[in-house]
């Protein structure tokens, strides 16, 4: 765990809300959501597909594709140059204020390193075009600069790999190759979009082992997204569940595994198969789906799927992220009812966010 | 039809150690992955509004054919006393004011003193109402019935030339109309032939793979890469002039499609190979179904909806072609009309100067070119259900 | 690199040799051989026959021997001494006619391609970047009118405007003054000024096609991820726009002149005889309607050799461009 001093906040991502207008209606892709990233800390944010989380990253980088919009909600980034945090989301998305943030301040890397690097361009080439972007370094240095960072990334003979094309490396040195790149000007936050996804079980825990690597060696925040309840496991110190654009329990990783509250989340750790388990039990699967993302579901939007649901209360009231143990918040009517009698503990609690845990 | 397609495609496709269900599936949703294939390709074509506007043109178009002796007020070769007329317009409006049953004015000829050319006047003194059923000159309805009624005519001595007349008298009109027989059936006849070639080597070059594949592959590069106006046109002038018709009709197909294969051979051989590959045909081969009940249940649904779009992309090309050759004169040669031998009345400057409406039978080659590409392209769409579901 | 060059230059080897083999099979169509149709027409003519001429070309050209015989000696003709044969009806070495004729459909050829592109690339990047935007569809159906257009019909039209409304004749490449001259500066200047419209007309459908491709494979691409990578490396709109996606889908925009090019040396070919320029459209619908064989052939194998050379090129610069082919 790592230690946190007070105002080491970097990150705020306060009840921001991104929707979708399509032909068949309103998408609430993110629907009031909450995250802080601490210094040097890596959060795991994890959910199913289409639960809006990497709508959340693209958010907090002001890039959510058209037609997405961000209709409410801010994001405010903490540097060390400005006493003042900077709102991200006041900016135009083509600005050059926050233009000059992305691949700087803040770095980002994709699900397919494939995909995401230019099949015609060289690795160096897109690389030495982000360092000299931010840098505005000679491209003799820059070139120098972006054989480091891939010897850094642990890719053997840099200044040879820097000429090769995205469908010369392995999967494995695409994914290293893509962090190279994120990591060309040294930012303090990287958001890492289910960096190990694409990638075969073996070349996964490298990359995780790298990201861990990294972050001692710099010192950065990491946002790690993620459907992959290992990976969580492995990395994260903490860790926030989403559920239909917004987050259901967010506490420390191993609060999470030993003690689950929402019952999303124990549906999700109960669903994991285990190696221990008898030959003869069934996987364990959360009933139903994913509602039709073009659904609004009243009350709590796991309702309908919860298999602690009271009638008349659940699809009702809609429940507020409270916390109900130290550093342990969670959006569940189940924990309303003592969340409320401690209302005014709760505040005393939400006042010293952000202390030791 | 292929259940086991809409099946397959419900397949979650899991990732290592992921615990997530990726697919949401709700009632809405399960009314999709329900429906039948041929279902879902027409919701998705209706959805295409240029497709559909390009259906309903092609099968007006086609009518317009197959009705031709009908619709047409003459007949395609019947010739009359006053060459290169201009057109006559119906109108409702004249001196006695409104009238609800169109009409046009009669035509004077005169001679102009310092050109001597014809020009013709309206003759606004004598009016010939436009009559519907009424007796021409005789025709076979739909080839077959021998008649001499016409959807619409002027009785009583007046003309009605639609769209004028060409330089031996003949009514644009009707020719265009009866054009519309040889030059819309050419290209189905034409891309019925280059299909069977197509399916015959593009599947030969699918099954067989290796040196069959390559051998036919570098034909069709080869041929792909001729200029194919050129090598039609050669083809074409070695016709015999004696030859009827008819048999330059079939000539003209078989000359078209022998370059015309190559695209359709492509198609069918490029869905084969990928075909082979899909997960529904190889479950379907550990299920021990029979080889052919796999190609009559899961390939043959999976490629008549690919191959009958490319079909439709392919008919134009030949209509195209054979306006082309026929224009030139190495075509369809009159008596036989087409709108390609239509055209060659306008490749001359002056006539085209003197009778702008010469250039009228283009806009039927344009009007069903556009049709077919928009049914083609909608079609090709739909032809994929399932691409773009989720 | 060099061992793709190489491997395409050995299959053009093949692909020559069936189009010469086509090309001879175009001179033998006729009923009967040329000799004989050459002396029925001069019968006709009532023209005396020069028997021993008539012996010697028939002992030149092989006739008395099987058609392979005869194609050899034609292609050893064409590739030893550059005989393509002999033009009866002009009377001529078939070389004499071909030259500045297949050198002219080239240039308005290659020209009208480069008119395509550069009409092509911007309105394709335009449609695609503003998708669904008004201009979009604008250019989308003026590019089905001019897919469904065809190119002779264009022409007329053209033509027809020409002596219509600016009473001058759009035809011809050269001015009266300049059509027998020697090249000269006012030759060329007035020779540019008249391919304009060929130009135009021949290149209206290949830009159409252009378009679509363009706007179609810049759309894919812009959905890709490194689109999305290069935003949040802090690129700006045009630059992440221009120098990715454009990028890639310049391949098959450079590509699509495999495809395009014979289009458009077909299209040169029929508008050439509606705007009668002097190229080789007119010659080889004469020579083919007079049945004179040798020319109608080795016009079509001089084409369609050009038109394998610059899809060869066009193969070239797709390699050059694209390192997905050049470390194959």
């Amino acid at each position: 765990m790592v230690n946190q001093e007070k105002n080491d906040l970097v990150l705020d991502v306060e009840n921001i809300h991104v929707h979708f207008n399509t032909r068949d209606g309103i998408v609430r892709a993110v629907n009031g959501l909450n995250l802080k990233l601490h210094k040097g800390e890596t959060v795991g944010l994890v959910g199913e597909s289409g639960c809006g989380k990497s709508q959340t990253a693209r958010a907090i980088l002001n890039m959510v594709p058209s037609p997405g919009t961000i209709v409410d909600g801010t994001v405010r980034l903490y540097t060390k140059e400005s006493p003042t945090p900077l709102e991200l989301t006041a900016f135009d998305p083509e600005d050059k204020t926050i233009r000059r943030i992305r691949g700087k301040n803040i770095a980002m890397i994709f699900q397919e390193p494939m995909a995401s690097l230019s099949p015609v361009h060289t690795i160096g080439n897109q690389i030495i075009e982000a360092i000299r972007l931010h840098d505005g370094l000679e491209p003799a240095a820059a070139r120098n600069k972006a054989a480091d960072l891939l010897g850094l990334v642990g890719i053997p003979d840099p200044k040879r790999r820097l000429d090769n094309y995205a469908f010369q490396l392995s999967g494995g040195m695409r994914q290293r190759a893509m962090i190279a790149m994120a990591l060309s000007c040294d930012p303090s936050i990287l958001i890492a979009d289910e960096p190990t996804t694409a990638l075969d079980v073996t070349i996964q825990a490298q990359i995780l082992q790298l990201l861990y690597r990294l972050q001692n060696e710099l010192g950065m925040s990491i946002l790690l997204i993620t459907h992959n309840l290992a990976v969580v496991a492995a990395t994260a110190h903490r860790v926030a569940v989403m559920y239909m654009g917004k987050i259901v329990e967010e506490t420390t990783t191993e609060a999470l595994f030993d003690d689950p509250k929402h019952p999303y989340t124990i549906g999700l750790l109960r669903s994991v198969p285990q190696l221990d388990d008898d030959d003869q039990k069934e996987l364990w699967a959360i009933k139903g789906n994913v509602p039709n993302p073009y659904a609004t579901v009243s009350g709590c939007p796991f309702h309908p799927r919860c298999d602690k649901f009271m009638a008349g209360k659940c699809d009702v009231v809609e429940p507020n992220l409270a916390e109900v143990a130290p550093g342990h918040k969670v959006s569940c009517l189940l924990f309303e009812e003592s969340g409320r009698k401690r209302d005014a503990a709760g505040e005393r609690i939400e006042a010293r966010e952000g202390e030791g845990k | 039809m292929g259940k086991s397609v809409s099946g397959d495609e419900m397949t979650p496709k899991e990732a290592d150690g992921s615990v997530m269900p990726e697919n949401g599936v709700t009632p809405g949703d399960e009314v999709i992955f329900l429906a039948p294939p041929w279902k879902l390709m027409w919701w998705k074509f209706r959805e295409h509004k240029l497709a559909v506007a390009g259906a309903t043109v092609v099968l007006i178009m086609y009518c317009i054919a197959l009705f031709a002796g009908f619709i047409a007020p003459y007949g395609a070769t019947q010739r009359m006393r006053q060459p290169l007329a201009p057109p006559q317009i119906p109108r409702f409006i004249s001196d006695d004011g409104f009238s609800f049953r169109p009409f046009v004015y009669g035509l004077k000829g005169e001679l102009d003193r310092t050109t001597f050319e014809r020009v013709y006047v309206p003759d606004t003194s004598v009016r010939y109402p436009v009559e519907f059923f009424v007796r021409g000159a005789p025709h076979k309805f739909l080839g077959l019935i021998p008649t001499n009624l016409r959807l619409f005519g002027v009785p009583g001595g007046g003309t009605l030339y639609l769209m004028g007349t060409d330089r031996l008298g003949r009514d644009v009109f009707s020719r265009m109309v009866v054009a519309a027989q040889i030059s819309l059936t050419i290209g189905l006849v034409g891309v019925f032939l280059s299909l069977v070639l197509g399916i015959v080597l593009g599947g030969m070059s699918g099954y067989f793979g290796g040196a069959v594949d390559n051998i036919i592959q570098r034909l069709i590069e080869i041929l792909r890469s001729f200029p194919t106006i050129p090598l039609w046109m050669a083809l074409a002038a070695a016709m015999p002039p004696f030859w009827s018709p008819v048999m330059v009709y079939f000539a003209i197909t078989i000359i078209l499609s022998m370059i015309g294969w190559t695209g359709l051979a492509r198609v069918v051989r490029g869905r084969f190979l990928s075909l082979r590959e899909e997960d529904f045909v190889i479950a379907a081969r550990l299920s021990a179904a029979t080889e052919a009940r796999i190609i009559r249940k899961h390939l043959l649904p999976s490629f008549t909806s690919h191959i009958i779009a490319s079909i439709t992309l392919s008919i134009p090309r030949m209509i195209l072609a054979e306006t082309a050759l026929s224009f030139l004169g190495v075509g369809m040669r009159p008596p036989a009309v087409s709108w390609g031998v239509m055209l060659q009345d306008a490749q001359n400057i002056y006539s085209v100067v003197m009778a702008p409406w010469l250039m009228l039978p283009g806009i039927p080659v344009v009007v069903t070119v556009l049709a077919f590409n928009f049914l083609g392209d909608g079609l090709r769409d739909a032809a994929d259900p399932y691409a773009g579901l989720n | 690199m060099t061992a793709y060059i190489v491997r395409r230059l050995l299959f053009i080897i093949p692909t020559l040799i069936v189009i010469s083999i086509i090309s001879f099979i175009i001179i033998r169509l006729p009923p009967g051989d040329f000799l004989t149709m050459y002396m029925s027409t001069l019968m006709e003519e009532g023209a005396e026959i020069n028997h021993e001429l008539i012996e010697a070309l028939r002992r030149q050209y092989g006739l008395d021997r099987p058609a392979y015989v005869q194609y050899s000696r034609w292609i050893w003709g064409i590739l030893s001494r550059g005989d393509f044969g002999y033009s009866f009806e002009w009377g001529q070495p078939v070389r004499a006619l071909i030259g500045e004729r297949l050198l002219l459909t080239m240039v308005i050829s290659v020209g009208s391609l480069l008119f395509a592109w550069s009409i092509a690339l911007p309105v394709g990047i335009y449609s695609a970047v503003k998708q669904y935007s008004l201009p979009d569809y604008i250019f989308t159906f003026l590019g089905f009118i001019g897919l469904a257009t065809p190119n002779f019909l264009l022409a007329i039209i053209f033509m027809y405007i020409a002596s219509q409304y600016f009473g001058t004749g759009a035809g011809g490449l050269f001015s009266p003054e300049y059509a027998d001259a020697a090249w000269s500066f006012g030759k060329f200047v007035d020779f540019l000024k008249h391919l304009i419209i060929p130009l135009i007309i021949v290149g209206t459908s290949g830009t159409a096609s252009l378009i679509r491709i363009t706007r179609a494979n810049l759309l894919d691409e812009l959905k890709k991820p490194y689109v999305e990578a290069a935003t949040a490396k802090g690129l700006s709109k045009a630059r992440r726009v221009l120098k990715y996606p454009v990028r890639v889908a310049l391949n098959p925009f450079v590509s699509s002149i495999g495809f395009v090019f014979p289009q458009i040396v077909s299209g040169e070919i029929i508008v050439s005889v509606v705007l009668n320029l002097p190229t080789t459209g007119p010659l080889l619908l004469r020579a083919l309607l007079a049945q004179d064989m040798y020319l109608a052939g080795s016009f079509v194998l001089m084409l369609a050799v050009m038109t394998v050379f610059g899809v060869l090129l066009s193969d070239i610069l797709l390699a050059w461009l694209d390192p997905r082919i050049r470390y194959d």
